[in-house]
């Protein structure tokens, strides 16, 4: 993403009939939209469908695209777009809530007593697998508002200002938004770890 | 300490993604390094960032990038289609990776091209039509307008500015009369109302034309004993055809047929409008039929929409409609069709062709119908009108002065209005010139319906005969009789508009007097309801 003026060129090649140059744009985005809809639609059939229509949406409408602004943010607010319409629509939100019971994962205690409970040990260090799953959790238990600033931030990488831009808020507010996101991230990672909490929350505070 | 540490954490975010401007980066950094509590922040932040930038890395299904991309293969395949088939011979293309860019240029316009084609066309054309529609719509008025002017050129004008003399101006013989008192008589009946010139709206050069046929027609009356001398050449307009024009002049005013009365209804205004127009179009009282069209100029245009009107009207009247049916555009280009082919070939319904031919004329001709001992004065009147050959090109008529024409065709009216006593004549005129019996008797019914002044029945006879037989010498006084027995219809019926409207109003207005007197009484008692 070091490049973004390439994604206008090979935009542009693409345009002028230069299927190969939309792969390219395709491979270096394509990951970073699927996490954030992966984050959104906890179906992967539906996850799939949603970032094929995120690129078909570029195709059809690569004319219109007159370069205002970058690629990448273009692209992305489209996806952003497209990703949260489809979670307001659908009736059945597979994000997990703070008391919702895990449906994939050895235990069934909450997410809420893992991260609150006191007595787990520091050697239970999860493994990548575990941490995955438990970070996975973690963003899905951020409210929608925060769970999209958080990914855009971070897995897109756009700045405060575009996604200000693209979520319809004023940058503080992104900013905000993100601050929280990543606490109760860092809370469930401490948790996970066995880092102390009293010194994260001490550090968050101060 | 404090407020740094404050100020570090309201800066965390910039901070944590490189978002700080480098002064104020310094300064944080600074202050981290020395700071425990901030430095302790900004790495448990990092550290959730990286943990979660690892896990956040889930790569995307193979088959959706697969899907992706042919979707993209087939988006571009759609569009280069159109242009690839338009170039498609040119299209050994050196540079594949360059071929496509011009494929997508052509594409491109083409596809805006097939966009906007059709709405320019159909825009062009609409306003086409509306300025068509503007011109045969407004330009009556334009004529109602002149026509007074037009009507003192007449009297300015000496009658005998005709260059050539007009044999169809020349029955004056019987009369005895002097050219000078003829003259007056012309003059005089060039102060008849404009309308009057409506009738027989012959054009202007017609009289140059008609040499030729005139000079036939005179001695083909002159056989029959009909002149007492050979007319005379004489350059004036008729003095027969003036003198009747005064008669019918005192017997208009008598019979308060003329000046038409403003008509009443908005909707007739047009009618008569055109009316005029069209006794102005030195091509209405009959086109030539083999003049070139280049010959003809606007003519044709300008024509259109009155005697479609016409036709509307008449078939309007005669089905017993209420209301006027204006005349549609399709109606409009039936009657040019008509126009254009007068004489020659008549389509449609039997009406529109020959209404569409003949010249729209005024109420002229209906005070002379009936009047035995009038149309008994001008017995030569029908020779000379039959016996007119086809009309010519009309070239130099358009060159002549509106006084002029109008003198001529108000010469041609009196004809016209000889004509109702001497349908016996023209008969044998048709008979002389070999025509068949059927249009006889037609001829004959026609004319007894005219002179009756049952103007529907005449006027449907009348086209029927120019639809049969086109090209008759006799053809020109039914297209004058069609008209006239036209326009005397459109007349009756505004006048019965006006009167119904007039008895509406009356009758609204006594409605609503009683109505008042009701209301006063009760406000009155409301009035004293509330004093009490």
């Amino acid at each position: 993403m070091s490049n973004d003026e390439a994604d206008e060129v090979l935009l542009q090649a693409y345009r002028a009939g230069d299927v190969r140059a939309f792969e390219r744009l395709v491979a270096r985005h394509e990951k970073p939209i699927w996490n954030f809809i992966r984050r959104f639609v906890h179906d992967a059939a539906t996850a799939e469908d949603l970032l094929q229509e995120v690129f078909l949406r570029v195709v059809k409408s690569a004319d219109e695209w007159r370069g205002a602004a970058k690629f990448s943010t273009w692209l992305y607010t489209i996806a952003r777009n497209l990703t949260v319409d489809h979670a307001r629509r659908s009736v059945h939100r597979n994000a997990a809530s703070l008391d919702a019971e895990r449906t994939h994962g050895e235990s069934t205690s909450t997410l809420h007593d893992r991260i609150a409970s006191p007595d787990r040990r520091a050697d239970e260090v999860a493994s990548d697998r575990e941490t995955k799953q438990r970070i996975d959790e973690a963003v899905a238990a951020l409210p929608a508002e925060q769970r999209e600033v958080f990914l855009m931030r971070e897995v897109m990488e756009m700045p405060f200002a575009e996604i200000a831009a693209a979520v319809g808020a004023s940058e503080p507010t992104v900013k905000s938004r993100m601050r929280y996101a990543l606490e109760k991230l860092r809370a469930a990672l401490v948790e996970l770890g066995g880092e102390r909490p009293s010194a994260a929350e001490s550090s968050g505070s101060g | 300490m404090a407020t740094n540490c404050e100020n570090v954490s309201a800066q965390m975010m910039e901070l944590l993604y490189g978002e700080l401007p480098a002064d104020a980066r310094a300064n944080v950094d600074a202050h981290v390094a020395g700071c425990a509590r901030c430095r302790a922040e900004l790495d448990g932040f990092q550290k959730t960032r990286a943990v979660a930038r690892q896990v956040l890395d889930e790569a995307p299904p193979a088959r959706a990038r697969l899907a992706i991309l042919n979707a993209a293969a087939a988006h571009l395949a759609a569009q280069a289609q159109p242009a690839a088939a338009a170039a498609a011979p040119a299209a050994a293309a050196p540079t594949p990776a360059r071929k496509p860019v011009v494929e997508e240029k052509f594409s491109f316009w083409d596809r805006l091209r097939a966009r906007w084609a059709f709405p320019t066309f159909a825009t062009v054309g609409a306003v086409a039509v509306f300025l068509v529609a503007n011109k045969m719509f407004l330009d009556p008025e334009k004529s109602l307008e002149h026509r007074p002017a037009a009507t003192q050129e007449e009297r300015a004008a000496p009658p005998a500015t005709p260059p050539v003399p007009s044999p169809a101006a020349e029955p004056a013989p019987w009369e005895g009369k002097p050219p000078e008192a003829a003259d007056n008589e012309a003059k005089m009946g060039h102060r008849m109302p404009p309308h009057g010139a409506r009738v027989a709206a012959k054009p202007a050069g017609r009289a140059d034309d008609d040499r030729e046929g005139g000079e036939r027609g005179a001695k083909k009356a002159k056989k029959e004993g009909r002149f007492a001398e050979p007319p005379p050449a004489k350059p004036a307009p008729a003095p027969a055809a003036a003198e009747e024009k005064a008669y019918r002049d005192q017997h208009l005013a008598k019979q308060k047929f003329a000046p038409p009365p403003p008509p009443k209804e908005s909707a007739s205004v047009p009618a008569n409008k055109a009316a005029d127009k069209i006794a102005d179009d030195p091509f209405a009282a009959g086109a030539p039929v083999d003049a070139p069209p280049s010959l003809r100029g606007p003519a044709p245009s300008r024509r259109m929409k009155a005697p479609s009107q016409a036709q509307g009207d008449l078939d309007s009247l005669m089905t017993g409609e209420g209301e006027r049916s204006r005349a549609g555009g399709g109606n409009a280009l039936g009657s040019v069709g008509g126009v254009g082919s007068v004489g020659t070939t008549s389509k449609g319904d039997g009406y529109g062709s020959g209404a569409g031919a003949a010249p729209r004329t005024a109420t002229a001709p209906r005070p002379t119908v009936g009047d035995a001992s009038r149309a008994a004065q001008a017995p030569a009147a029908a020779p000379v009108q039959a016996t007119a050959p086809p009309p010519p090109p009309p070239a130099p008529v358009a060159t002549k002065s509106r006084a002029k024409r109008s003198a001529e065709l108000e010469a041609d009216e009196g004809y016209v209005a000889a004509e109702p006593g001497k349908a016996q004549q023209s008969k044998d005129e048709k008979k002389a010139g070999g025509k068949n019996a059927e249009t006889e008797t037609l001829l004959q019914r026609a004319d007894r319906l005219f002179a009756d002044g049952r103007w529907a029945e005449a006027a449907a006879i009348y086209r029927e005969l120019l639809r049969r037989d086109p090209r008759n010498e006799d053809a020109e006084r039914w297209r004058r009789r069609l008209v006239a027995a036209e326009n005397a219809e459109v007349e009756q019926r505004n006048a019965n508009v006006a009167a119904k409207r007039a008895e509406q109003k009356r009758d609204s207005a006594e409605s609503a007097a009683p109505a008042r007197k009701q209301a006063a009484p009760k406000a009155s008692k409301a009035t004293s309801t509330e004093s009490q």
